[in-house]
């Protein structure tokens, strides 16, 4: 499903040339729940951006469904995006001025679809996050919980296989992050996704099937 | 404070685009200001200078007129006051032709002064001379341009006609073009000893006219009342009054103060939207400095004093290209299309004028800064310091119905008011408009997405929805709207006024049935049967004509009343009449009656079948009204009687206009009779060229209002370039989450394109409303100044205008979308 071979990411921080991220070497498969943890700094989120084809590795090889992402197009990159993973962030990052409903359909409209033919799947995610009675509502009429499973609803629209989440409970209580782990956990039982998440929080950590973890730029295990 | 002064010179120098911004939106405006204050001065100095060729310093000014025993008289009863006078200058002249070539001649002025006369009343500047002194017998002076443009040289003998006979001159001085050798009007003038013209007159020891300047303490009045005592059979004036130098500048500038406060208004707004960023980006430091202890009133001191800072550069800035605005400005109206020359430009202006200038560059940077400040001031510490600042705007829904109130109101307000405040209302209605228009902005755009949101699902697909909707309540896009509305309107508005100036000016000759305009001293129906033998004169026909005939019911005076004889009257002149013509000329036989324009009858509320009472020589005379005609000819500011009692009613003798058909080509028959009459002093010309000229001295005007609203129109692309910029910073974080779930870069490209398009059509499309309002108003401030004008629509105009908002917003956009396809995601989502 996702593969990585050799992969390495630099960065300049002024002069000097910092390695983030050294000769990881990783196999995700089909409908795993795979948590990301490490200190700070580890490396843990450029290595989830690098995944979803946000950025370019310095050097190595990632591989999506097979397809090669260094050798994609911005349009191929665009697509996959829209159709293959689905994006979920620590801050939400809805777009204000859109409501509930629009917010999530975005990935279908980006596809050049119709919103009408959507409008069953639509129904049946908002049921699955719980939000049917919110979908006029725009971001900032909802609570932080709410704004992320907006954000989990925008990631399950397109039917994708792989959904990428950024430290997705970082921003709320951890009554409200449990609930939305076990959304994630959901979507990866009943709907067979596979789930790759970016955590601190050894406790969202188990709700997946395999942790990875990261120290000064390798996989430690 | 020199921290804090440092720490402010730091801001303002960081935002290079921004600073740059605010700076040339206020120093447009303080230039402008400073141009249109100055320009009154200028006009009113040149209008001085213009003057001075006829008159100099002279005050007050005696010759003969049709009561007086003959055309000369002795000066000493004028002298024998000379203690009341700086100088009694006696002068004479006469008209003679030149011919410089074979087939071509040139009338000059003589005038006959003595030298010493001339340099007290109106000094001239000698640049060469030959045996000028003593300045007797056949020397003649003229002035550097008039003798570069026919040829004339030092020493050279010429030979000038006067009533058929030859007179030889020698040109024993060349003088600076200034003053009395100013160049300007159909002849060229020169200097001649006075007794020469005298003994050719046969008028020895006896002059032509007086001029005469009072001595300080002196009042002119009262020298006029003592002078006309003693030339009681001669008429004694003012030569010039300052008034009418006032009412004619007036004239001039009043557009320009009109434009004024557009400009003011768009560089505020400007000044006020680049606030409202300034105070965000600065709300962090703004917490900091607050949370160790700064008052509110140190942090609100801080920008201030940013604001101040920027009236003080953009003031100085401001004074400077003021100097430049009013020197184009100068040199446009110098630009005389009645003389072929053109004239020196001089500046006028007072350290007062500049002075206002650049204090008003500080009182708008400061005032227009004010509100983003003192909202800033009241958002508590705590709330700064978390970043829990609500950004988000409330709905207030009385604002699209203030808007929309402020509007109706200034539409109605002009409707009734009159008298001296209305100019000022009127002015402020457009003003207030302005306003209304900007508080309607967001739910008009709205409105506009709610249509648009349809119809790009076919023309763009989704890239298009997603445009529309985020039009919807985006602040920046809402600013650019504005600017784009207020810029469009304001040139929309000048180039109608302009254009239909021009369309008004080609109807009034439209009207005209004729080829040759003519005045003499002397009209009447003897001149035209000499008229009428000159070769290609087909027919003539002359109108007597009394200037400001004071209307005593409506204590109003107008300006030219035409005794005519309808019968051929119309014949020349073919105005549309409201009742069939011939009823008219019927009517007009059976005592006094009346017609007046429609404009006067709007100004006045004048009803067919009322009385109009005149003031006239012999009393009042009651003139019935019987129709009204249809012209802008003198600003429609005149009315038609019956020939035979306006001739006695006013006692006139002579006609004031003479109007003549051709049957050959207009430009010969008028060199003709110039030559026919190079004796008399008359004034003549072709209709067309009269026309030509109308249009260019209009244009003039209209070349500055559209430098005027061209300026606010770039302050206003400014603006939008900067608020594109702004709303790219702002936006930037949507744009990433638009690309992390699949936007690609074409895709961003679309959006933005067709948002900045959108807002464009928008902004024009609210413009070209916005500039029909403000030419409704404009209406009212014309009426107000006494003119009026048909308002011409173009079509083609309005939709230039609509595609020169699309075209503003699509290219300001250009580069904000290129960078916002080039952004890093990553960036962009993970940092706040």
């Amino acid at each position: 499903m996702i593969e990585t071979t050799n992969l390495y990411k630099n960065f300049k921080l002024g002069e000097l040339e910092v390695e983030v991220l050294k000769d990881i070497n990783l196999i995700i498969e089909e409908g795993e729940f795979v948590s990301i943890m490490g200190p700070s700094g580890s490396g843990k989120s450029t290595l989830l951006y690098l995944l979803g084809g946000l950025d370019k590795p310095s050097s190595g090889s990632i591989k999506v469904n097979g397809k090669e992402l260094a050798v994609m197009k911005d349009k191929e990159e665009s697509i996959m995006r829209r159709r293959e993973l689905g994006f979920v962030f620590q801050f939400y990052n809805l777009i204000p001025n859109l409501n509930v409903e629009e917010n999530v359909l975005l990935p279908i409209l980006l596809d050049g679809k119709a919103m009408k033919e959507h409008q069953g799947d639509l129904d049946e995610i908002l049921e699955i996050v719980g939000l049917s009675d919110r979908r006029k509502h725009t971001p900032r009429e909802l609570s932080g919980g709410q704004q992320q499973r907006v954000a989990i609803a925008r990631a399950l629209i397109n039917k994708p296989e792989v959904i990428l989440a950024d430290e997705p409970i970082g921003n709320l209580d951890s009554k409200t992050g449990m609930e939305i782990m076990e959304l994630f956990k959901r979507i990866n039982q009943e709907q067979n996704k596979t789930v790759v998440q970016v955590t601190h929080s050894e406790r969202s950590a188990e709700y997946g099937t395999r942790i990875i973890r990261l120290k000064d730029g390798k996989v430690c295990e | 404070m020199g921290i804090l002064l440092k720490f402010t010179l730091k801001n303002i120098r960081e935002k290079k685009f921004r600073t740059f911004l605010i700076l040339f939106s206020i120093a447009l405006s303080s230039a402008l200001f400073f141009a249109s204050l100055a320009i009154s001065s200028t006009v009113e100095k040149m209008q001085i200078e213009r003057l001075k060729k006829y008159f100099g310093t002279a005050e007050i000014m005696i010759y003969a007129n049709h009561r007086s025993p003959s055309d000369f008289f002795y000066a000493y009863q004028a002298e024998q006051l000379k203690d009341k006078f700086e100088y009694v200058v006696g002068t004479m002249d006469m008209s003679s032709s030149y011919n410089y070539s074979k087939h071509q001649k040139v009338n000059i002025d003589l005038q006959g002064y003595e030298l010493d006369d001339l340099q007290k009343m109106n000094p001239i500047i000698i640049e060469e001379k030959a045996e000028l002194e003593p300045f007797v017998g056949n020397k003649l002076i003229v002035g550097r341009a008039d003798a570069n443009k026919y040829g004339l040289a030092l020493g050279d003998k010429i030979d000038l006609e006067v009533n058929n006979e030859k007179y030889r001159f020698i040109v024993s001085a060349i003088a600076v073009s200034q003053g009395l050798f100013r160049p300007g009007g159909q002849n060229i003038r020169a200097v001649v000893p006075r007794k020469k013209l005298a003994k050719l007159y046969d008028a020895r020891g006896r002059v032509s006219q007086i001029y005469l300047k009072t001595k300080e303490g002196i009042g002119v009045d009262e020298a006029i009342k003592s002078l006309s005592e003693k030339y009681h059979r001669y008429t004694v004036r003012k030569t010039v009054t300052r008034a009418q130098i006032k009412e004619y500048s007036k004239s001039t500038t009043a557009p320009f103060m009109m434009m004024l406060p557009l400009v003011i208004f768009i560089s505020i707004f400007i000044i006020y939207t680049s606030f409202k960023v300034i105070t965000m980006e600065r709300l962090p430091m703004i917490g900091t400095f607050r949370s160790i202890g700064a008052t509110k009133k140190m942090t609100n001191l801080l920008l201030l004093l940013e604001s101040f800072m920027y009236g003080i550069i953009g003031g100085i800035l401001g004074c400077g290209i003021g100097f430049i605005i009013l020197y184009g400005m100068t040199n446009v109206l110098a630009k005389n299309p009645w003389s072929s020359t053109k004239l020196n430009a001089e500046m006028a202006f007072t350290s007062t004028q500049l002075l206002s200038s650049f204090l008003m560059a500080v009182i708008i940077s400061v005032i227009s800064s004010l509100i983003p400040i003192i909202k800033v001031s009241k958002i508590p510490v705590k709330d700064i310091v978390l970043n829990n600042i609500d950004n988000k705007s409330k709905k207030r829904s009385w604002k699209p119905i203030l808007g929309v109130g402020l509007i109706i109101i200034s539409l109605i307000i002009p409707r009734f008011v009159a008298g001296k405040q209305a100019m000022l209302i009127d002015v402020s209605c457009m003003l207030l408009v302005g306003v209304g228009i900007i508080i309607s902005i967001p739910r008009i755009t709205n409105l506009f997405v709610m249509v648009f949101e349809r119809i790009y699902t076919y023309i763009f697909g989704n890239e298009g929805i997603l445009a529309a909707k985020n039009l919807r309540d985006n602040k920046n896009i809402m600013n650019n709207i504005s600017l784009l509305t207020i810029g469009i309107a304001s040139l929309l508005m000048i180039n109608t006024l302009s254009q239909s100036v021009a369309i008004e000016i080609s109807s009034v000759y439209g009207d005209a049935q004729f080829d040759i305009f003519m005045w003499h001293p002397r009209g009447d129906r003897q001149l035209e049967q000499r008229l009428r033998v000159v070769d290609g004169v087909e027919e003539t026909y002359g109108s007597y004509k009394k200037w400001n005939v004071q209307l005593l019911e409506r204590d109003y005076k107008i300006k030219t009343i035409y005794g005519v004889d309808f019968k051929e009257y119309f014949d020349y002149w073919n105005f549309d009449v409201s009742s069939d013509k011939e009823e008219i000329i019927k009517a007009m036989e059976e005592g006094r009656k009346i017609l007046v324009t429609n404009i006067l009858k709007e100004k006045l509320g004048i009803k067919v079948g009322e009385f109009l009472t005149l003031k006239t020589k012999r009393g009042r005379k009651r003139y019935q009204v019987i129709g009204f005609i249809d012209t802008v000819m003198r600003d429609g500011d005149i009315a038609l009687v019956p020939q035979n009692y306006l001739k006695v009613d006013m006692g006139l003798q002579y006609y004031g206009d003479i109007y003549l058909k051709t049957s050959k080509d207009p430009e010969k028959v008028k060199q003709a009779i110039k030559d026919k009459f190079a004796r008399d002093y008359i004034w003549i010309d072709t209709v067309k060229s009269i026309k030509t000229r109308n249009m260019e001295s209009n244009n003039q005007l209209f070349i500055i209002l559209k430098g005027f609203s061209l300026i606010a129109m770039i302050i206003g692309v400014f603006g939008v370039f900067n608020n594109f910029i702004v709303s790219f910073i702002s936006r930037k974080r949507s744009l990433a989450v638009l690309r992390s779930i699949g936007m690609s870069k074409g895709q961003v490209i679309k959006m933005i394109l067709i948002e900045t398009m959108t807002s464009g059509l928008i902004g024009g499309l609210v413009g070209i409303f916005g500039g029909w309002m403000f030419i409704e108003i404009v209406k009212f401030v014309l009426k107000a100044n006494n003119t009026s004008l048909k308002m011409h629509y173009s079509p083609t105009m309005f939709i230039t205008a609509v595609m020169l908002g699309v075209v503003i917003s699509v290219v300001a956009s250009i580069s904000p979308a290129l960078r916002s396809s080039k952004l890093n995601i990553i960036e962009a989502i993970k940092y706040e």
